[in-house]
């Protein structure tokens, strides 16, 4: 081994920690303010502020989720059956969703007669919330499943049909003239240009479509008790008082959809859009 | 993006009768076919006409209840708790939404709670609101400010974001004081981002206070109306009030907050994408 | 996980049908089955937790609703073949529908089940103590027309207090908060906050009314298969008389029932609310006849046409055909 080498290598090495170093604490510094109303939450119930049979004390919540991760217990385990059934039923959501506004919202962006003739009944639909759906799809697919996906489904549609749409018509016409009058055919002009320019508008409809079916999941599974789900699960916790369990969901819910978000969207938002948009910005990498 | 916006803008010069007659009467045919449909599907028996009643006495019923005056008080409920939180959201989403776009501290301490508290269902505020403000209008009003405050907020951060550093460098270069930046810049910057914000928003808000009305405690409000019609099994109220709600949110999205961004559009020149 | 849980289910299909050969009852070809809409109240809870079809040869689908209003859509659906109806939406229903179902027998009734509570600290001893305070309620549900006829029978009226609409799962924490001075719920909201140590129950709606809810069946499904409905009816029968007999053992089945679903319940507060709930099937004219003055106020208030004749939607025989199945038990 050269000195040269070695130089590099721990040069290499110290980059790497620094890296690591500066990841964590990134994270401490996101995690801060949080910890801090926490802090400020736990002390309101200690100082009796607050009732903890009404709003329980975050130790209270994180003691009563041990009990539930417990798989010696008997309702032991029971939480990671709630979550796995309540990802199922979102993330399949948000496939459908995607399925099928993706295509509806470039067929739609791109054709004005068909944008004219369905828009009215698209925006007759959007502003009603997707728990209003229930009771009517209840009635039409029963208990199951298929009801709270569909429900999930609608309320992750509107975000993503709405911004494909808007992402298609900001395309300049412009460039697709310029790109056409050098030769290119439909399919260059849909993937170099069509593409890449909807991609932003798209990833924060995708993002968006996320966030509605996670959120529509809760309330769908509330209406539409089955057996599992962290909807069910706060939907009976409410309804016999057990208030520790109640907020055990709500906090699952909080922060599935954060790492959702943090591990499902950024990367993938850098891997795209940022690939595309111009560096300077006043804020800068987010 | 300018000129993209002046060429989708549609050509007003000439005010045409028949495009504006055919613009008016689509959506009319387009949302009668889906009516017509159910009403013949309900009228020949082909769906249960108890749980899905026809259009027609869907509508028959709304009057009735608009005779009787307990419509309009359901109504103008609703709106008075929409519009008491939208101006909430308006007036502390953009202040946080400039803190987070502007100053590093703004960053670190409103990021990491936004992105905690965004994924709450609105359930959840009940035990909370109920601990700090009692059972009242205020905690449909706060669940409004909650469900419009994330939308706006983000999408004036956008806009700050967004906007080029240049702007700044050539602002400051030529001497301009934080207090300039701030009103001869940044707000005209944003204004279109947040008429966006304050139009999604509302969209959100509208249904997340529909939620609440029926989830939340409450008496009066369209919600409140279906989640009480629904105790006696009035389909006909509950259908009046799914359309009602589907009515005004379409037009307070799109005709009264969406002539606002279309005029902000003409006047700044600027489109936002999403 | 979803094929796993139906091959438990055929599994436990087959398991079925062999006890039922063993037996030697399976002289019809098929085992009767019969889907049952349930909701998240104690008694149902118990139903859940042990096959009370077991013992008569009838396969149980059960599916559990959020609210009554639920099960009843999806029982004139077709979804379910039987569902619980009481007071104003069952009124509707045989207004409007009277020609799709029967009502067989009679579920949870009782004026017990319905309470008024207060905070610990309150000195309020009777519903005169309470005039011109805030009093939280379900506005429209069954229980607040019952405290309406025990305030009647009081010689009070709605106008002496100030209601607080709300939802049954928050008046416990309004009340104990101070938001309103009293609450009107009905079981096991009540015995559950007692439990808790955060209210007390001052007042009991016990023999005000019975305020009854009624076991109904489709038409098609009754008529298509009267020995399912009878050994429906016989496993109600079994039901209650384990709730009656034996109130802590169905508590505790029920707490357990309960926590399968991770949440915590204490077996005693449950038990109390099981003991307060009344459950003999039986359709008495008594019963019946709390219906009218529901259908009366409905009638002159416009919400429905005409008063429904009650009595003809009764059947009584799948009652008689039950009582004589678990004689023979």
């Amino acid at each position: 081994m050269t000195p040269d080498v070695a130089e590099g290598s721990a040069l290499l090495k110290e980059r790497v920690t620094f890296a690591l170093f500066d990841r964590a604490a990134r994270t401490v510094k996101f995690l801060l303010p949080i910890a801090a109303l926490l802090l400020v939450w736990e002390g309101a119930v200690r100082a009796g502020l607050a009732e903890s049979n009404i709003l329980p004390a975050p130790s209270m919540v994180i003691a009563r989720a041990i009990e539930l991760l417990d798989v010696t217990n008997p309702a032991g385990g029971m939480l990671l059956t709630h979550i796995a059934t309540s990802l199922y039923r979102a993330l399949s959501a948000f496939a459908f969703a995607v399925l099928v506004a993706i295509p509806l919202g470039f067929l739609l962006g791109l054709s004005g007669t068909v944008y004219r003739w369905v828009s009215p009944v698209i925006s007759l639909l959007l502003p009603l919330p997707a728990v209003a759906w229930t009771p009517i799809l209840l009635v039409a697919f029963g208990q199951g499943d298929v009801t709270i996906i569909t429900v999930c489904f609608l309320g992750a549609v509107f975000p993503v049909l709405y911004s494909t749409i808007q992402g298609v018509r900001s395309v300049s016409r412009q460039s697709v003239w310029v790109v056409r009058s050098m030769g290119a055919n439909f399919g260059d002009i849909f993937v170099r240009v069509m593409l890449p320019a909807t991609l932003p508008a798209l990833m924060s409809g995708l993002k968006l479509g996320m966030a509605h079916a996670w959120r529509t999941l809760v309330a769908a599974e509330m209406l539409a008790a089955l057996s599992s789900g962290l909807g069910y699960m706060i939907f009976a916790a409410r309804s016999y008082m057990d208030v520790p369990t109640m907020f055990v969901g709500i906090v699952c819910l909080a922060v599935i959809g954060m790492l959702i978000e943090h591990f499902l969207f950024v990367p993938l938002e850098n891997a795209t859009t940022r690939k595309w948009e111009g560096a300077i910005h006043v804020g800068g990498r987010r | 993006m300018s000129a993209d916006a002046t060429i989708l803008a549609p050509v007003r010069s000439r005010p045409d009768i028949r495009r504006l007659s055919l613009s008016i009467a689509r959506p009319l045919i387009s949302i009668g076919t889906v009516f017509l449909v159910w009403e013949v599907a309900a009228r020949a028996g082909w769906i249960n006409a108890f749980l899905f009643p026809p259009p027609s006495a869907i509508a028959a019923t709304l009057w009735q209840e608009l005779l009787s005056g307990e419509l309009l008080q359901h109504i103008g409920r609703s709106l008075y708790r929409l519009l008491t939180g939208m101006a909430l959201a308006v007036v502390f989403g953009t202040l946080i939404g400039i803190a987070i776009g502007m100053t590093a501290w703004g960053r670190a301490i409103f990021k990491p709670l936004i992105s905690a508290f965004m994924p709450v269902p609105t359930l959840a505020w009940t035990p909370v609101l109920l601990l700090l403000v009692g059972i009242n209008d205020r905690t449909t009003i706060i669940v409004v400010f909650i469900a419009a405050a994330f939308e706006v907020i983000y999408t004036v951060v956008s806009g700050i974001e967004g906007m080029s550093v240049r702007l700044f460098w050539v602002a400051r270069s030529m001497g301009a004081s934080r207090q300039q930046i701030f009103w001869k810049i940044i707000l005209p910057g944003i204004m279109p981002y947040l008429i966006t914000g304050i139009r999604l928003g509302s969209g959100y808000a509208w249904r997340a206070l529909i939620a609440a009305e029926m989830l939340a405690a409450s008496s009066y409000g369209l919600g409140f109306m279906i989640f009480d019609a629904s105790e006696y099994m009035t389909m006909e109220v509950i259908y009046g009030g799914i359309l009602l709600i589907a009515i005004f949110g379409y037009v307070i999205e799109n005709v009264i907050v969406g002539r606002l961004e279309a005029a902000t559009v003409e006047k700044w020149g600027v489109q936002v994408a999403r | 996980m979803f094929k796993a849980l139906s091959f438990v289910k055929s599994l436990a299909t087959a398991a079925g049908l062999a006890t039922l050969v063993a037996a030697g009852i399976g002289s019809a070809a098929a085992a009767d089955s019969i889907r049952v809409g349930l909701q998240a109240v104690p008694p149902d809870e118990v139903y859940k937790a042990r096959d009370f079809g077991a013992p008569y040869g009838l396969d149980l689908e059960l599916s559990s609703f959020s609210s009554g209003s639920d099960s009843l859509k999806a029982f004139l659906a077709g979804r379910v073949d039987v569902a619980n109806g009481g007071s104003a939406r069952l009124v509707t229903m045989a207004a409007q529908q009277p020609d799709t179902f029967y009502i067989v027998a009679a579920n949870q009734y009782g004026g017990d089940r319905y309470g008024v509570i207060v905070a610990n600290e309150s000195t309020a001893t009777s519903i005169a103590d309470l005039k011109g305070k805030k009093i939280g309620a379900v506005t429209g549900s069954g229980t607040f027309n019952t405290f309406r006829v025990f305030l009647e029978q009081n010689g009070l009226s709605e106008s002496d207090f100030e209601i607080v609409n709300m939802k049954v799962e928050d008046i416990r924490a309004a009340v104990q908060r101070g938001i309103v001075d009293a609450g009107v719920a009905w079981e096991p909201h009540v015995a559950i906050a007692e439990n808790l140590g955060a209210v007390k129950r001052i007042i009991s709606m016990e023999g005000v009314n019975e305020s009854p809810n009624f076991v109904l069946v489709r038409r098609s499904f009754a008529d298509e298969n009267p020995d399912a409905v009878a050994k429906y009816v016989a496993t109600l029968i079994d039901l209650a008389n384990l709730i009656k007999t034996k109130p802590e053992e169905a508590g505790q089945i029920a707490a357990e029932q309960i926590s399968q679903s991770g949440v915590n319940v204490e077996p005693a507060a449950l038990e109390l609310a099981l003991t307060r709930i009344k459950m003999d099937p039986q359709v008495t004219d008594a019963l019946l006849a709390e219906l009218l003055p529901v259908a009366e106020s409905m009638a002159a208030a416009g919400k429905i046409d005409a008063v429904p004749d009650f009595k003809g939607l009764v059947r009584d025989e799948y009652y008689e055909k039950a009582r004589e199945l678990t004689a023979t038990q």
